[in-house]
């Protein structure tokens, strides 16, 4: 690598790093994980400093070598036979003075519970804040399928929130 | 029910759930940053991801040339696979004595060993393409000459767990299925590296334990190298064994790379949606 090449590319790993770990960690649920793939993301960035710095897209491509590493880590996961339950046994719980953190704390559950191409379009709409378009470029798929992703995902969020809460959870009313 | 009219169906069914608790959403979005922001980022160092990156580059050029010195050494030209493709680019004149005190010391990465190691076993199992397989060019995956003679065993049979083998699904290096034809075979490996050389230290073998392996490639190739005629790519008319690894996925598109006799590697994609496959030869 060309020392400019370096010091843009280091540029882009002190500014960008922990937002990608942080959208790694939410996609995993696991630090050691998180860690893992963003390590393997940037180095795939490095190999193909050039012509993707060239492009100025670092950071479309950076997300884009995640989401993959972490639809690759899924299907290997899937033919291991270790994937995650769908519900992890969490007990029911009625309203008290924690009902927010507990009502958080589900919603993370569930969102580790869904598919894998649904929890990606949720954290990149609702986490990182990217259009429908954007995520549609990043994850090579047409926009109104992020859209039925994403409404599909929050469905099956809400009926898991209402079922482990046994009635309407943070505000639902159906 | 056509592709447009699902859309507008998941529009509509996208706008009610919008429209319904947008309030939930925003709780969503609170909770997804409160669960991120909980854990400090670790620190990532560039300067150690580039000399990694370049480490690997290096690896791979010195054992394609090493090989190349050893086939020929007035071979001026060989076949580069670096991550940003496959072309052909010059490269000195190389003499067996300079080129052999340095590759054994180079690092390599995994699939320069998965590409070494499993074509030549599968290969070296079966008498007709037994002849091709360069034994100095296997050993040199080896940490020491010990290693390798635990791990290949008796005809490459170690390699493969025991079992004749044509087809390898290597997921990763520690996960590794094998197939003999289109039928996936009990016993998986599990290869132990270097972590500093990146070369084979040794071998464990257990049992598959239900993976399902990949049938779309199996079915590909398994019948091709089986007793059947099946599908075969870029170049390799009737190819004898098959590896798959590097695995990727996209959203609908799940691929591997794909190395036919120790052969160039390819790209090869899986429409999950469609079923199609397609192959992506080097130009």
């Amino acid at each position: 690598m060309r020392p400019d090449d370096l010091a843009e590319f280091s540029a882009f790993v002190r500014a960008r790093s922990a937002a990608l770990f942080r959208t790694a960690f939410l996609l995993t649920g696991e630090r050691g994980q998180a860690e893992d793939l963003v390590q393997s993301a940037l180095e795939r960035l490095c190999r193909h400093w050039r012509t993707v710095g060239r492009a100025q897209a670092p950071e479309a491509y950076a997300r884009r070598v995640l989401v993959n590493l972490v639809y690759d880590r899924h299907r290997s996961r899937r033919r291991s036979g270790t994937e995650v339950p769908l519900d992890d046994g969490g007990p029911a719980s009625g309203f008290d003075a924690y009902q927010q953190i507990l009502s958080r704390d589900e919603l993370m559950r569930g969102l580790r519970a869904l598919p894998v191409n649904m929890r990606t379009v949720l954290v990149l709409r609702y986490f990182d804040d990217m259009t429908d378009a954007e995520i549609a470029t990043a994850l090579g798929i047409r926009a109104s399928t992020v859209r039925s992703q994403a409404a599909r995902g929050l469905a099956k969020l809400r009926a898991a929130a209402q079922d482990r809460t046994a009635g309407p959870a943070g505000g639902g009313t159906r | 029910m056509t592709s447009e009219r699902e859309d507008a169906m998941d529009d509509t069914t996208s706008a009610q759930a919008a429209a319904e608790d947008p309030g939930w959403r925003t709780e969503l979005a609170a909770a997804m940053t409160e669960f991120a922001t909980a854990e400090r980022p670790p620190h990532f160092d560039p300067s150690a991801i580039a000399r990694t990156v370049t480490a690997s580059r290096r690896a791979r050029i010195l054992v394609t040339a090493g090989a190349a010195a050893a086939a020929a050494a007035a071979v001026a030209a060989v076949v580069l696979t670096t991550g940003a493709g496959h072309g052909t680019r010059p490269l000195p004149p190389a003499t067996a004595t300079p080129t052999r005190s340095t590759a054994p010391a180079a690092p390599i990465d995994s699939d320069t060993v998965v590409r070494g190691l499993f074509p030549a076993a599968t290969m070296y199992q079966d008498p007709r393409t037994r002849g091709r397989v360069d034994l100095t060019r296997v050993r040199a995956l080896f940490s020491d000459p010990a290693a390798f003679a635990t791990v290949w065993g008796d005809g490459g049979s170690g390699v493969t767990c025991g079992q004749r083998a044509d087809g390898v699904l290597a997921g990763d290096p520690t996960g590794v299925l094998f197939y003999r034809g289109t039928t996936l075979l009990d016993r998986r490996a599990s290869l132990a590296l270097d972590p500093v050389s990146g070369r084979i230290t040794g071998i464990t073998c257990g049992a598959r334990r239900g993976d399902p392996g990949d049938p779309v490639v199996a079915g590909r190739y398994g019948r091709a190298t089986g007793s059947g005629g099946g599908t075969t790519d870029c170049g390799r008319p009737a190819p004898t064994t098959w590896l798959a690894d590097e695995p990727r996925s996209g959203t609908v598109v799940h691929g591997w790379t794909v190395t036919l006799d120790g052969a160039t590697p390819f790209a090869l994609g899986v429409d999950d949606v469609q079923g199609t496959v397609h192959a992506t030869c080097p130009s």
